[in-house]
């Protein structure tokens, strides 16, 4: 029984092994696949970052004829001199 | 050895170095992938050729390459770090033996060289680690860089991991993501007006902080001339100084602000105080003028501001005991660091009490005989701005950890300087400063602006120059709840040496931008 027991285990040990084996080329190739992407991911983003510069975006405006803003026109006049006068008496 | 190099593998896990963000969470640094070019000349089926394709796709003579391989034993033979990605593709296409490519990473600038002081760059140190130098890359050097990880596992004879072999990880810690006060679009229109208004009124150089008064967040800081962190190496080391934090200089009229701030605080005058502006005043064996020679009779303190007159400012600083305006001095921050989060701060010190003579505290009233940082100078005056309190300055609004969590750095306040009756009454006094004085033909119409122009001369060795000058304009609106302090100095102009005709119509031009850009309406 004990005999059996050890062939057993030792069987199984071996089918394990054997398994495994494999598994490491495999698990090399999903960590190539990650730094794949990761790399892309880091790529993307530079991409994105770059394209929504103020520099990118300056220069995408003026070439679509859009100018600076105007300078802004005030349709008020000043205030009378005593009423502009804010300092407590 | 041999044998637990062939049976076991160790795998630097690299930790990324952390981003930089403006306050909307736009990056302003980010990394991007990189290689390290390694040949292995054993493995060369063809010298020359391999040494003349690295030389042309990576851009390095090929007298370079020839050298480093000069050495016939050599087995490792690094080329170079940092290789963008495109020229090593190129170099992969060509499927030459012998050659190797390591992960590395590099910094990459989307917005180029806007705010390049403020951020600094990423040089190597003397073990060949990356290192931040100047600005935040070298204050936050720690946080940002991280912490490298391993992983030594068992391996096949093909190199593949054995799942069930020993495996011994240490996991790589990413440096901490910084988000800043500062605001990407007010860079970059205080980085172009800046460079405009340079090149327009011929100066050497100029700066242009922006800080918000109630915190201290630094909201804008440019400095010209500058570089570009991206290729530092191909600027003078002398640009690398960010001249907000490093530079030193007199600042004139806009000190008047603050002395004037003391004599109300301490109630020695008021607002409506009047003084006799009848001629120069003579202290020891000097004679101090007015900027203009001109004098105006009997002028109230406010006044004093809008006429930016010297001797009005003497009559100030008389009435205040000696002691006391040193110690005010000392209380606005001069002389100290303000410990702003940059690493280059480097402030002027101040002479000791015992080499103080009477000229000097005339002298001080009107900002001539004291040397200030633009930091230091903004963050003084913001003090007015913001009720009395002094802030302690600062570029990072809050630090991201690798697992999401934040911790917001929370505005200090240093100490308070004057009471908020006192900063009520030198806001008008500088809106009048404004309306009435030399910048009343230019300021946007519509908004109540407080402002002071300075022109100060330049000392060199021990005397001032009769024909260099430092032009600046400090100023905070909208009055009634500051959202901005701005202060703008000009190093040099040739076509006006005078503030309100340099540094004024710059500081204008951005607040009007500044004024759409965060929404302020008009007051009136």
């Amino acid at each position: 029984m004990f005999i059996c027991l050890i062939a057993l285990f030792a069987v199984v040990q071996v089918y394990l092994l054997n398994t495994y084996s494999t598994i490491g080329d495999t698990l090399s190739k999903l960590n190539q696949e990650i730094d794949t992407v990761e790399a892309d991911n880091i790529r993307l983003n530079q991409q994105v970052a770059s394209a929504s510069s103020l520099s990118t975006i300056t220069q995408k405006a003026k070439a679509l004829g859009l100018v600076d803003n105007p300078k802004t026109l005030s349709l008020s006049s000043p205030l009378p001199l005593a009423e502009s006068f804010h300092l407590p008496l | 050895m041999l044998a637990e190099r062939q049976r076991a593998d160790t795998v630097l896990v690299p930790a990324e170095r952390g981003r930089i963000y403006s306050d909307d969470g736009s990056p302003l640094v980010i990394n991007q992938k990189a290689y390290g070019v390694v040949l292995e000349p054993k493995k060369f089926t063809n010298k020359l050729l391999t040494a003349e394709t690295v030389a042309r796709d990576l851009t390095i003579p090929v007298a370079t390459i020839s050298a480093l391989l000069s050495n016939e034993n050599a087995v490792w033979v690094p080329i170079a770090h940092k290789v963008n990605e495109d020229k090593v593709t190129s170099l992969k296409s060509k499927k030459l033996p012998g050659i190797q490519y390591l992960d590395e990473q590099k910094r990459y600038y989307p917005e180029a060289s806007m705010a390049a002081h403020l951020l600094g760059f990423v040089g190597k140190n003397s073990k060949g680690e990356d290192q931040g130098y100047f600005g935040l890359e070298g204050y936050y050097d720690q946080q940002l860089r991280g912490r490298d990880g391993y992983i030594h596992q068992e391996v096949d004879a093909q190199g593949n991991p054995i799942v069930s072999g020993d495996v011994e990880r240490i996991d790589a810690e990413d440096g901490r993501d910084l988000i800043l006060y500062l605001n990407k679009t007010m860079q970059f229109i205080a980085e172009m007006k800046l460079k405009e208004g340079i090149e327009k009124y011929e100066a050497s150089g100029g700066t242009v902080t922006i800080l918000d008064p109630r915190t201290g967040g630094v909201l804008a800081m440019a400095g010209f001339p500058s570089y570009g962190p991206g290729d530092y190496w191909e600027y003078p080391s002398e640009y690398y100084k960010n001249p907000v934090v490093a530079g030193s200089y007199e600042p004139g009229s806009t000190f008047k602000v603050l002395v004037m701030a003391m004599g109300i605080n301490e109630k020695k005058v008021t607002p409506y105080t009047t003084f006799n502006e009848d001629g120069p005043v003579k202290i020891g064996g000097y004679s101090i003028n007015t900027w203009n020679q001109q004098y105006h009779g009997q002028i109230t303190m406010t006044q004093v501001l809008e006429y930016s007159s010297n001797v009005g400012m003497v009559f100030v600083s008389n009435k205040l005991d000696h002691d006391l305006l040193l110690r005010y001095i000392g209380k606005l921050g001069f002389g100290e660091p303000t410990n702003v989060d940059l690493e280059d701060e480097t402030v002027p010190g101040l002479r000791l009490k015992t080499q103080w003579y009477p000229i000097d505290y005339a002298t001080v009233s009107f900002g001539q005989g004291i040397a200030v940082t633009p930091l230091q100078m903004v963050r003084s005056v913001a003090s007015i701005a913001n009720g009395g309190k002094l802030m302690e300055p600062h570029v990072v609004q809050a630090i991201k950890l690798p697992d999401g969590n934040r911790i917001d750095i929370k505005p200090k306040v240093e100490q308070v300087i004057y009471n908020e009756e006192t900063t009520k009454l030198l806001t008008e006094m500088m809106v009048q400063a404004v309306d009435n004085g030399e910048t009343k033909r230019i300021k946007p119409s519509g908004y109540r602006i407080a402002g002071k122009t300075g022109t100060a001369q330049v000392a060199i060795a021990g005397h001032y120059d009769e024909a260099k000058t430092i032009a600046s304009f400090v100023g905070f609106a909208p009055v009634e709840d500051p959202k901005f302090i701005m202060l703008v100095t000009v190093n040099e102009p040739k076509s006006s040496p005078w503030g309100s005709e340099t540094a004024a119509p710059i500081f204008f031009s951005i607040a009007k931008d500044l004024f759409s850009l965060m929404g302020i309406s008009p007051s009136y």
